[in-house]
């Protein structure tokens, strides 16, 4: 469950749209090192300015995690995005590539979270091709006898080329509670 | 050179050491043929000859005792009752042993063998056998004697004085005849004999006379048991896990949830687009959750105590007195297996 806020300018100022998401996210391991997962969610957001149309967000993504140590690794992930309000419809799908860290503290049951990436390309219908854009996250997770809750807050900034002198921009930020299990459960010391 | 010469000079005296030996026994046997053909004036001369100091050949303490027995029964024969005597008493202070056969020599050359061990006051104790002896079930014998009634103490002794061990196996009277004395190999402290080398001691004091004779027999005591096992070692400092936290893992953490705090306002600020306005609510909630788990973490965990590893310690103190209890009962059966090997021994008792 998250609380989302999008932020668009197409030219026409700065539009805020904001409201809840819910989504949900299945993960297997391979191995001890890679770990795929599919997620999707949806949300409703409204407009912060009056006048401006509710917009409704459906996505799914699949993507992998790569060990590359005990506390970091890499992340990788292709996002199929539709964003629709009632006077139009937009089809996003672009990829992300990210280093993830993910120190634990002293208690083992509680880890930082963080993450920085990339964007490389975000294909929109009916835009350009979209430029090189980023993509951060930082968080917290508890996991105790494979119960798993994690508070995360996450940005999407994207960025596409000037078209008749105006440059589109938006950014996607979420502040997610996730709640989960684990089976089997991680073995605890 | 030398070398050579030495060892065949010993070669050479090997059938010299044999052939002394063979003389001697050839000689007491020709005297008991004729003792035997009762030509005794024919067999005097060649059993003195053996046990006089002139007699070039070697002459064992058995050889020794048996042509003073067969003098003494030459000389009784003969009418010298007194020279018998004397001759049985040398053969017994050499032999307390020593006995006549009563069905080969005359009721007046034993009864002039008595005289001469009421005479005479001597005792012995016959040489270890080679035994392996099973204190559960077994017992070692040894065999005294004393040539008329005494009083005797038996002892078993081992090891030099500082850590002697010493201890009284009989303590009694004797009636001039063999005595055979068990020994089941365990100390009167209720432990088995360690391994070293043992005498027995035979410490007498004649019921007729005013004198007193000692003998001893030296046997080596050799513990055979299964290898032990050892005990599981105590756990190293670096085995087990630390029972409270230190400063520097509560600093730790706080740096941590600093770090998240530190990341969520890079991320609502410095990587957010400018021209979109910032969007610092959510960089500030996420920030306050990563400060108050560090926070948390840093108060809660400075100089606390961690229960997880003390039980963790615990769980392998225990395994390891689990471990060691095990193989300590293993051990003590295999202790009780032991078995004791004797072996005669010569010298004195260490």
């Amino acid at each position: 469950m998250a609380i989302v806020e999008h932020r668009v300018n197409a030219g026409f100022g700065n539009e805020r749209f904001g409201g809840w998401a819910l989504g949900l996210d299945v993960a297997r391991r391979f191995g001890r090192r890679v770990t795929l997962h599919v997620a999707g969610q949806g949300a409703q957001l409204r407009p912060a300015a009056t006048g401006d149309l509710d917009r409704r967000v459906g996505e799914i993504e699949a993507g992998a995690a790569v060990a590359g140590g005990s506390w970091w690794g890499f992340y990788g992930a292709v996002t199929r995005r539709a964003v629709a309000s009632d006077a139009a419809r937009q089809r996003w799908l672009f990829g992300r590539i990210d280093v993830e860290v993910h120190p634990v503290f002293t208690d083992e049951n509680l880890r930082a979270i963080g993450r920085l990436g990339m964007i490389p390309a975000t294909r929109v219908n009916g835009l350009p091709t979209g430029s090189v854009s980023f993509d951060g996250a930082v968080g917290l997770e508890y996991e105790r006898h494979g119960v798993m809750f994690a508070v995360v807050y996450d940005l999407e900034r994207f960025g596409f080329p000037s078209v008749n002198g105006i440059r589109r921009a938006e950014q996607v930020s979420a502040f997610t509670l996730r709640g989960g299990l684990r089976w089997p459960r991680r073995q605890e010391r | 050179m030398s070398r050579r010469l030495f060892v065949l000079l010993c070669l050479c005296a090997l059938p010299q050491v044999a052939r002394a030996q063979d003389s001697t026994t050839a000689r007491l046997l020709q005297a008991r043929d004729l003792y035997e053909r009762l030509e005794l004036e024919r067999a005097l001369p060649l059993l003195r000859e053996v046990v006089s100091p002139n007699w070039p050949y070697e002459v064992t303490a058995a050889q020794r005792v048996e042509a003073n027995i067969y003098l003494g029964a030459s000389h009784l024969l003969l009418g010298a009752r007194d020279s018998a005597v004397a001759y049985f008493r040398a053969a017994l202070e050499r032999d307390a042993f020593a006995d006549l056969d009563a069905s080969r020599f005359t009721p007046s050359q034993l009864d002039a063998f008595q005289a001469a061990r009421r005479a005479v006051f001597a005792v012995g104790v016959r040489s270890v056998a080679p035994t392996r002896l099973d204190p559960r079930t077994g017992r070692m014998t040894f065999t005294i004697v004393a040539t008329h009634t005494a009083s005797v103490r038996c002892e078993i002794r081992l090891g030099p004085p500082p850590q002697a061990i010493a201890f009284p196996l009989f303590v009694g009277e004797i009636e001039g005849r063999l005595r055979e004395i068990d020994w089941d190999g365990v100390l009167p402290n209720g432990q088995l004999a360690p391994s070293g080398r043992y005498a027995f001691v035979l410490l007498g004091r004649s019921g007729t006379q005013r004198r007193a004779d000692s003998a001893s027999a030296y046997f080596d005591v050799q513990q055979e048991v299964e290898a032990l096992e050892d005990t599981v070692a105590d756990l190293q400092p670096g085995e087990l896990l630390p029972e409270r936290y230190n400063n520097s893992t509560a600093t730790s953490d706080l740096l941590k949830g600093l770090g998240i705090a530190a990341g969520a306002f890079v991320l609502g600020s410095v990587a957010s687009d400018k021209d979109l306005g910032r969007s610092q609510t959510m960089a500030a909630a996420m920030a306050t959750v990563g400060v108050a788990a560090g926070a948390i973490g840093f108060f809660t965990r400075r100089g606390g105590s961690r229960p997880e590893n003390i039980a963790a310690n615990a769980r392998r103190r225990a395994d390891r007195a689990a471990a060691n209890a095990q193989i300590r009962q293993r051990n003590a059966a295999r202790l009780a297996q032991t078995v004791l090997v004797i072996t005669p021994a010569a010298g004195n008792a260490r």
